[in-house]
């Protein structure tokens, strides 16, 4: 009997215990779930709190560039508009238009004609003059040429200095050019009288081809070479109607010059380029046109520009060399005569220039003049300069002469020289 | 025999492919050398840039010397300002004899179009009374790290015209491009945030400080400006005198007041009376410093320096004019540093 009630104990006992385990269990896997959803709830909590984060950043983000455009674009709003028509304004599209001044005044110890009384020969002594007044027109004629027009208006009236039309980047490298123009002889030929170192014109290039240069109308080509013999070569062939009635007569029926310039450039360093041009002039001195004239030429310019200091360093040497040969009757008189010229700049303002002239006469070789001119310059601005110059010439044919020349140039409107 | 064609065949293979790749390369030629740095970063190894003016040398005056319309006779691509400033590049494309290079031709580029213009002149005041007035405003646009990007979105636009093959590969580099300047500018926190292009609209507009004033995650907004504007905020507000107009774009930009110039017009030497009343300005203002670019005189400045205590700062106005100035970046490290240094050396 106890024994029954043992076992029976035993085995109530037991199931106890195992009721118990699976109850123990039961709790623990129910709690492990319970955790895992609280886990679970927790990552969905922090996800939304991000993402609520986010989302507020975000709308403040936007909130700031929307700020930031209302904020960049306050001041146009504020700006008053007035609308125009252009259909009255197309004057934009007249030619650009300059003027140049040029006055001087001039005294000289001689006291004759030849020196004192403007003439082909002097700009003359003794008062003040207007040299010239300049009004240049420039513009483009259509996308492929452009037009040039200089006048000057003297003393004695009003002359075309230059008017002529180009054709850019033609076959062959060229560059074509009809008109009235100066031609390419040498280096000063070019020049405008207002733009040259000096005052004057070199006494060679003066007696050569007189005061204002040997120009006439025709057609010039200016063909860009491969570079043979120097960095740049460059080649002007013009054929052109004047004459100067010092070298080439004008009281022909054609007067036809050729003009050949054969140009060698060379830049030395940074600061330095060297030129050297060949130059030769075609044509006749008679009226018959049966007498032939030939000029040739040499230049030479040497330049130091630092360009760190360009406006206030500077030297410019330049010299030319010209020979001359008229046929005659009997002997031709063969002339030569040079000019060599320095610049220097002091500073922005300041100029200092010389010049050695030498020359025969083409007429008559045996006529000389020789000369030497220092000259100061004062630019007050680039479109402004004041000019002091003395000169003195030597001349076995007339009076010598010192002379002491004060020069004003000025400029207005866009037109400037395109020196190099 | 044989051996002699085959090997003389192979020469002339490799000549015409020497030729070829040399001339596969797009030949630009810019006036300033700043430009020629945003050619290189756009163009990278595409292109053969180089330019007409030294970088130490006056933009105003360079000398239409011969050998430089032959650097433009074989160009593809002109790259100017498009302002009246390089008014020494008409006489060089006329003689350049090169039609792609003319203006309004395919290979000619104006990096200003789509920049705003500073001091551009009214009717009353287009005189030359002004002094060498630019007609069509103030053109050292390069001055203005921002204005780059027009610039090269303008280069990219020419480079696209003359080499339509290569035109992807410009487009990502000029974007980058762009991008580069914005972090140099604002740093990369903000421009992360606002986007380059706003930023500069606020800056241009004046109103990018008042804007930063503004929060963002519990902190200003001027707490994350970066870059160049960061490191020029201790000279932003300040007053400064220069010696011409150089410098409106980068005073515009890094908010220096130009209450003076030495010259007395632009272009127009100083006269003694106006040295003295720049004088007695930078005296009675208080003036640290003075803005100077290296091309021009010593003399006047240092003059003004010895009486006032102004420090003349000479700064190169174009990449190349000091050797450690290599590219754009450089250039406006430059100008910061040295103004940096020089209120530093005045307190």
């Amino acid at each position: 009997m106890n024994s029954r009630l043992v076992l029976g104990f035993f085995i109530m006992g037991l199931s106890f215990c195992v009721f118990g385990q699976e109850l123990d269990d039961k709790e623990a896997v129910e709690k492990k779930d319970t955790e895992k959803r609280i886990e679970a709830l927790e990552h969905r909590i922090d996800d939304l709190i991000s993402k609520l984060e986010k989302a507020e950043k975000q709308n403040e983000l936007q909130k700031l560039l929307e700020k930031a455009k209302k904020s960049g674009q306050q001041k146009k709003k504020n700006t008053d508009r007035k609308f125009h028509s252009g259909l009255r304004q197309q004057s934009a599209l007249n030619p650009n238009i300059s003027i140049g001044g040029d006055f001087y005044a001039a005294f000289g110890t001689s006291k004759s004609d030849y020196n004192r009384i403007p003439s082909e020969n002097s700009w003359g002594t003794g008062r003040m003059f207007l040299r010239e007044i300049e009004l240049g027109i420039e513009s483009a004629l259509d996308p492929f040429t452009r037009a040039k027009v200089f006048m000057g208006i003297g003393e004695d009236g009003i002359e075309v200095e230059e008017a002529y039309m180009q054709w850019l980047n033609g076959p062959l490298n060229m560059n074509l050019i009809v008109g009235q123009f100066k031609t390419q002889f040498g280096k000063l030929n070019r020049y405008h009288t207002h733009a040259l170192p000096q005052f004057d014109r070199p006494s060679v290039l003066a007696h050569f081809f007189g005061m204002e240069s040997l120009n006439g109308f025709g057609i010039g080509g200016n063909f860009l070479l491969p570079s043979l013999l120097a960095h740049v070569n460059e080649l002007d062939v013009e054929f052109v109607s004047g004459g100067d009635d010092y070298s080439f007569t004008s009281q022909g029926k054609q007067n036809f010059i050729t003009v050949i310039h054969f140009k060698n450039y060379y830049d030395i360093n940074r600061s330095t380029y060297a030129e050297i041009g060949i130059s030769g002039a075609f044509g006749h001195h008679d009226e018959n046109e049966t007498c032939r004239t030939s000029v040739g030429g040499i230049d030479f310019t040497l330049k130091w520009v630092p360009p760190d200091r360009a406006k206030y360093r500077g030297i410019e040497w330049i010299t030319e060399f010209l020979y001359s040969n008229r046929e005659a009757m009997t002997t031709d008189p063969e002339s030569w005569g040079f000019y060599s010229s320095l610049q220097c700049r002091l500073n922005a303002s300041w100029l200092i220039s010389t010049r050695l002239d030498y020359t025969e006469l083409p007429l008559d070789p045996s006529l000389k003049e020789k000369g030497i001119a220092l000259a100061f310059d004062y630019w007050q601005s680039e479109f402004v300069f004041l000019r002091l110059q003395y000169s003195y010439i030597n001349r076995n044919f007339e009076e010598n002469d010192q002379r002491l020349i004060l020069q004003t140039c000025w400029a207005m409107g866009p037109h400037k020289h395109e020196a190099y | 025999m044989k051996h002699y064609r085959l090997l003389l065949f192979t020469a002339l293979l490799f000549l015409f492919y020497s030729f070829s790749s040399v001339s596969a390369k797009i030949k630009v030629v810019t006036t300033f050398s700043d430009f020629a740095s945003i050619v290189e970063a756009i163009g990278g190894d595409q292109v053969e840039v180089s330019y007409l003016s030294y970088g130490d040398q006056d933009p105003h005056f360079v000398p239409p010397k011969p050998s430089l319309a032959l650097k433009l006779k074989d160009a593809d691509l002109l790259i100017s300002t498009g302002l009246d400033l390089e008014m020494w590049l008409t006489t060089l494309q006329d003689k350049a004899h090169n039609k792609k290079i003319m203006d309004g031709a395919v290979g000619f580029v104006a990096t200003s179009p789509g920049i705003e213009i500073l001091e551009k002149p009214s009717a009353g005041s287009l005189s030359r009374a002004e002094g060498d007035v630019h007609v069509l405003g103030n053109p050292h646009i390069h001055t203005s790290p921002l204005n780059w990007k027009k610039i090269s979105e303008n280069i990219l636009i020419g480079l696209k015209r003359v080499d339509p093959g290569n035109a992807d590969f410009y487009e990502i580099n000029q974007k980058k491009f762009s991008e580069r300047v914005d972090r140099a500018m604002f740093g990369d926190t903000l421009v992360d945030l606002i986007g380059g292009d706003q930023l500069e609209e606020l800056l241009h507009a004046g109103t990018l400080f008042e804007f930063l004033d503004n929060e963002y995650e519990g902190e200003k907004l001027v707490n994350k400006l970066g870059g160049w504007l960061k490191k020029a905020l201790p000279f932003r507000g300040m007053e400064v005198v220069a010696y011409h107009k150089n410098w409106a774009y980068f005073a515009r930009d890094f908010g220096l007041h130009i209450i003076g110039f030495i010259e007395s017009k632009p272009g127009i030497p100083p006269t003694p009376k106006h040295v003295e009343n720049t004088i007695q300005l930078i005296k009675d203002r208080g003036v640290d410093v003075m803005l100077v670019a290296n091309y021009f005189e010593k003399r006047k400045p240092m003059t003004i320096s010895k009486k006032t205590g102004v420090k003349a700062l000479f700064l190169p106005l174009s990449v190349g004019a000091v050797p450690e100035v290599s590219d754009n970046f450089k250039l406006v490290d430059y100008w910061i540093d040295q103004i940096l240094q020089a209120i530093k050396s005045s307190k």
